[in-house]
């Protein structure tokens, strides 16, 4: 046949395909938006996979938008036109301005649903449940853990199965450590001024962001702490002066040795590392015990699932999740759920995971206000120029950071009141 | 005979204005299909945006006015004001960069070289990736462990000792964005140059070569002029684009440090969408075009002056 | 060899080192998706040949997005792209041609409104465009991500420039040989300005095909996501290298593949176009 008519061929072919796909298959379709990228993204996509196989009457598409502010954007303005998705996976913190426009579920209703949020960890469902009606489920925990290089470790003359767990023993620990730390790289090599890893610390400390009314800063005393033992680190050789951008290649290489950082670090570090990965609850440097931690949270726009069969649809997928949640925790992320946390299954099948999760019962989560990460947003730049540039003090920058979290936090009440 | 004579002039006169007027109608026509699009999705939506900016809304709350509120919190933002002077700077030294670039460049493609079809797609197809793709690659390029290819090489050479992180300073976090955002987008204005230069006839060259011309002559004399348009076409695209950085400073920096990249689209983003505050990245969108306009205009005449200047 | 030919490899020479040097980072970016994460990030000395050169960074990316979700992505992406340029080009150039040769009242206000809106940030248009998508009810229409973009005044300033380049004294000639407006646009102006349609055809092209946010916003049901919808998830982690610099990369470059095709498939044709658009002044 001539080019003309095979590419004809081609074509039509091509519209068949299509018109096959989109042909109707009297499914009822749940788009479920998260935000995983890269391979957490392929995780849930496995565990879409088979609920869609086990349930011919439903289709849970999966959509991937990363960005928080993409995100955001794309709720409201689902919201706002009855085009938002479903099911939500959403990350906490962002949850706030959205509140008003959630579907609630008293703990009977949920109960009724298979799903018990007494076996929730109070602090990750702080905020979430208002006058008796829950706003979202929180599924997943990601927080802060101590990873280390058993080998570093255990060549600097420290025993590799008793990790740092408070300040001396750390201290102790990032000076031996030099040792065996190449030229230019630190044994704790990490960013510094990772937002992070700031508030993790400010906690540590005792001190929060916001007062429990959200009305004022309160950070400055405890900031100012952790920034002097971040300071203090610095000088003594335990920590970068300046800025790397890839802390995880030179762990990775066995060139450094600890990092302070999060649970979906955990696969990627022990497959590289293998035996040689440690794993530990992080160090309490500070007065308070905490470590610093965010969950996803399952939440469903009301306006979307105001039909029956809808909603009906999506608590199965949620319930699914609900139930398999182990298939996700691979991933690296810690259970939500206090009854996964301390089963024997759970150890057996994610130990590095479980050792982790022991810190739940003391986990913190951000402050349940409004463009929380706008605050941390105006502190950061205080926290660079007090540890990087260093043309100030910690106090002077607490009390800079302050004033301008005072003046954000004035406009926001303006504009609610 | 007379009555014909006297007859003819009067009709040219009633008819004249209004066959122009039918002539300017049908002209209108041509434009009239992108015009009605343009007021539709362009002027309607910057209209709708002026009205938005005197106004708090979050698009899920109904919409409070607040007169000039907006544009009065904004003057009064000290980051504002650094993120303005951020992308002043960046454009005054970006652009010039840029357009003399591009011209060098389709300059040298437009000699006799082999495999030019090649060096093309070398020096201009960046100009046509997605900027994700980009900034990723270079984001890795850039890598401050010692691994990491400029460091690397840098060490190599002997010019560094230890690895740099090069987004650390803002000195040398402007560098590397100037540098990254020239090398992306020269392309686009060395493939308008080329095709300007295409146009210039050679003999044009040779009878000034034999005149005794040379190559600055000739080029003030004969390149410049037949590329004027083209020049400033794309001074102005330039001009506009250096104001509207946004995706190099949000994926390889984030505005640091310390927001001393922060440019006034960033600032946009943050103070605006981040905190959905549509009212206020409004205003500062308003803002943002009166800036550019300002600026605009006195580097449009600054290179209409100084190519008029060459060319005599 | 004579002088010219001398002359002709010397510039060669010197262009080709500046191209590779140039075009390093790509070339970086390719090696970096054919080696796996692990050597990629623990290699001491960079190299640019990968050692244990792999496919899996793409295997990884593509076999969970393959499936019929991907080709009707990619479908829509094509039927988008596509109308998009032959719209965008069919409204744009009478309008160029209208604003560089015509004569009408307001003329000139209206060319240079066209390009002071230029100075306008994109993003402020999202919402806008979002609630007349939605009043004009074509919300989760594939149309949608094809008409707002008809309205942008860049190509017709574009095209404009060109044709301000065409001589009068070809206009002269057509109009006393009693050509019209309209055939002097479509059988003289358009051959002449090809180079420019090219490049605005593409640009447009790929506007659309990378453009994300704003069919997020519009589209809610999968069956007209596209492609960008997909693959996001490849092309976002720019936080943390090591968790997959492998991957990144080859999302990266698969995002820049069909670009690079199209531009060296195209730019032939642009080179032609070009040669063959030199007429006197």
């Amino acid at each position: 046949m001539n080019l003309q008519s095979k590419w004809l061929r081609v074509v039509a072919m091509l519209c068949l395909l299509a018109a096959i796909s989109t042909a109707a298959w009297a499914r009822t379709q749940i788009t479920f938006m998260t935000p995983l990228g890269g391979e957490d993204g392929g995780f849930m996509d496995e565990i879409i996979a088979e609920f869609n196989a086990a349930h011919p009457d439903i289709e849970v598409v999966h959509l991937v938008v990363v960005s928080s502010v993409e995100y955001t954007m794309r709720l409201s303005t689902g919201i706002a036109a009855a085009t938002a998705p479903q099911v939500l996976f959403i990350r906490k913190f962002d949850m706030p301005p959205f509140m008003p426009h959630f579907k609630t579920f008293t703990p009977e209703e949920l109960l009724g649903h298979g799903i018990d949020v007494a076996d929730i960890f109070p602090a990750l469902l702080d905020g979430l449940v208002v006058e008796n009606r829950v706003h979202g489920i929180p599924l997943d925990a990601w927080i802060f853990y101590l990873a280390y290089n058993r080998d570093n470790f255990a060549r600097a003359g420290l025993n590799p199965d008793d990790p740092p767990a408070n300040l001396d023993e750390w201290m102790n620990a990032m000076e031996a450590l030099k040792a065996v730390t190449p030229e230019g790289l630190t044994p704790y090599y990490e960013n510094v001024q990772w937002a992070w890893l700031f508030v993790h610390l400010l906690w540590q400390f005792g001190g929060d962001l916001l007062t429990p009314d959200f009305r004022e800063p309160a950070f400055e005393e405890a900031g100012a702490k952790a920034l002097h033992l971040l300071l203090e680190m610095q000088d003594r050789g335990f920590v970068p002066k300046d800025l790397p951008i890839s802390p995880g290649p030179p762990f990775l290489a066995g060139d450094t040795s600890a990092l302070i950082t999060g649970v979906w670090t955990v696969r990627a570090f022990a497959e590289v590392l293998g035996e040689n990965f440690g794993v530990a609850p992080a160090p309490q440097l500070g007065t308070h015990e905490s470590v610093f931690g965010g969950t996803h949270v399952l939440a469903m726009p009301e306006v979307m699932v105001r039909d029956p069969v809808v909603l009906n649809a999506a608590m199965t997928w949620v319930r699914y999740l609900w139930d398999n949640a182990l298939d996700w925790y691979a991933a690296g992320q810690t259970p939500a759920r206090i009854s996964i946390t301390e089963s024997a299954e759970f150890r057996e099948r994610l130990p590095h995971i479980y050792t982790i999760a022991q810190q739940l019962p003391y986990v913190r989560t951000f402050p349940f206000f409004p463009h929380i990460s706008s605050v941390v947003d105006e502190i950061a730049p205080y926290v660079e120029r007090a540890l990087i540039a260093r043309d100030i003090t910690p106090e002077e920058a607490m009390r800079l950071a302050a004033e301008h979290v005072a003046v954000f936090l004035e406009d926001y009440w303006l504009g609610v009141e | 005979m007379s009555s014909v004579a006297s007859q003819v002039p009067f009709k040219r006169t009633l008819r004249a204005p209004l066959k122009r007027a039918l002539r300017e109608a049908g002209a209108f026509m041509f434009l009239l299909p992108h015009f009605a699009l343009f007021v539709l999705f362009v002027v309607y939506p910057l209209g709708y945006g002026l009205f938005i900016s005197f106004h708090r809304w979050t698009l899920l709350d109904p919409p409070r006015y607040v007169a000039w509120g907006n544009f009065v919190r904004i003057w009064g933002d000290a980051r504002f004001w650094d993120a303005v002077m951020n992308t002043v700077v960046f454009a005054a030294i970006s652009v010039p960069i840029t357009v003399a670039l591009g011209l060098l460049l389709a300059l040298l493609l437009n000699q006799q070289l082999h495999g030019r079809l090649w060096l093309m797609v070398a020096f201009v197809s960046p100009v046509f990736f997605s900027s994700i793709g980009i900034l990723l690659s270079w984001n890795w390029v850039l890598a401050s462990f010692p691994a990491g290819l400029v460091n690397f090489y840098l060490m190599q050479a002997g010019l560094l000792t230890l690895p740099v992180s090069w987004f650390g300073t803002p000195a040398s976090a402007w560098f590397w964005i100037i540098v990254i955002t020239v090398w992306w987008i020269v392309g686009f204005g060395t493939l308008l140059f080329l095709g300007a230069l295409q146009k210039i006839p050679p003999e044009q060259y040779e009878s000034a070569m034999i005149d005794g011309a040379g190559a600055w002559a000739r080029f003030q004399h004969i390149t410049l002029p037949w590329i004027r348009n083209v020049l400033i076409f794309e001074t102005v695209r330039q001009v506009i684009l250096a104001f509207g950085l946004f995706d190099q400073v949000f994926i390889l920096t984030g505005g640091g440090p310390g927001g001393a990249t922060r440019t006034m689209v960033l600032y946009m983003y943050q103070m605006g969408f981040d905190r959905q505050q549509l009212g206020l990245a409004a205003a500062i969108s308003w803002y943002i075009f009166i800036v550019i306009i300002l600026f605009g205009l006195i580097q449009l005449a600054f290179i209409a002056r100084s190519v008029r200047s060459a060319e005599d | 060899m004579n002088k010219k030919e001398a002359r002709k490899w010397l510039f060669s020479i010197i262009a080709w080192g500046a191209a590779v040097v140039w075009f390093s980072p790509i070339l970086w970016m390719l090696s970096t998706s054919l080696k796996p994460t692990l050597v990629a990030t623990t290699e001491r000395v960079p190299r640019w040949l990968p050692d244990p050169l792999t496919f899996a960074n793409y295997q990884a990316i593509i076999s969970p997005a393959v499936g019929a979700g991907l080709l009707q992505a990619f479908i829509n992406s094509v039927l988008v792209a596509v109308a998009s340029v032959l719209l965008l080009l069919l409204v744009a150039t009478p309008a160029a041609y209208a604003l560089s040769r015509l004569h009408f009242f307001g003329r000139n206000f209206i060319f240079w409104s066209y390009v002071v809106v230029l100075a306008f940030p994109g993003a402020i248009f999202l919402i806008p465009h979002f609630l007349i998508i939605k009043d004009i009810g074509l919300m989760n229409n594939l149309w949608a991500l094809v008409l707002p973009g008809l309205g942008a005044t860049f190509g017709v300033f574009l095209l404009r420039q060109y044709m301000l380049g065409i001589p009068r004294e070809l206009e002269d000639a057509a109009w006393v040989d009693g050509c019209s407006r309209l055939r002097f646009l479509i059988f003289i102006v358009v051959p002449l300005i090809r180079p420019a349609l090219g490049v605005l055809a593409l640009m447009t092209f790929l506007g659309s095909w990378t453009s994300f946010l704003w069919p997020l916003l519009v589209l809610s049901t999968p069956d007209n996501f596209t492609m960008p919808l997909g693959l996001v998830r490849f092309t976002a982690g720019w936080g943390d290298p090591f968790r997959g610099i492998g991957p990144t990369m080859a999302g990266a470059f698969i995002a820049v593949l069909p670009t690079l095709i199209i531009f060296v498939l195209g730019h032939r044709y642009l080179m032609r176009g070009i040669s063959l658009g030199a007429i006197g002044k």
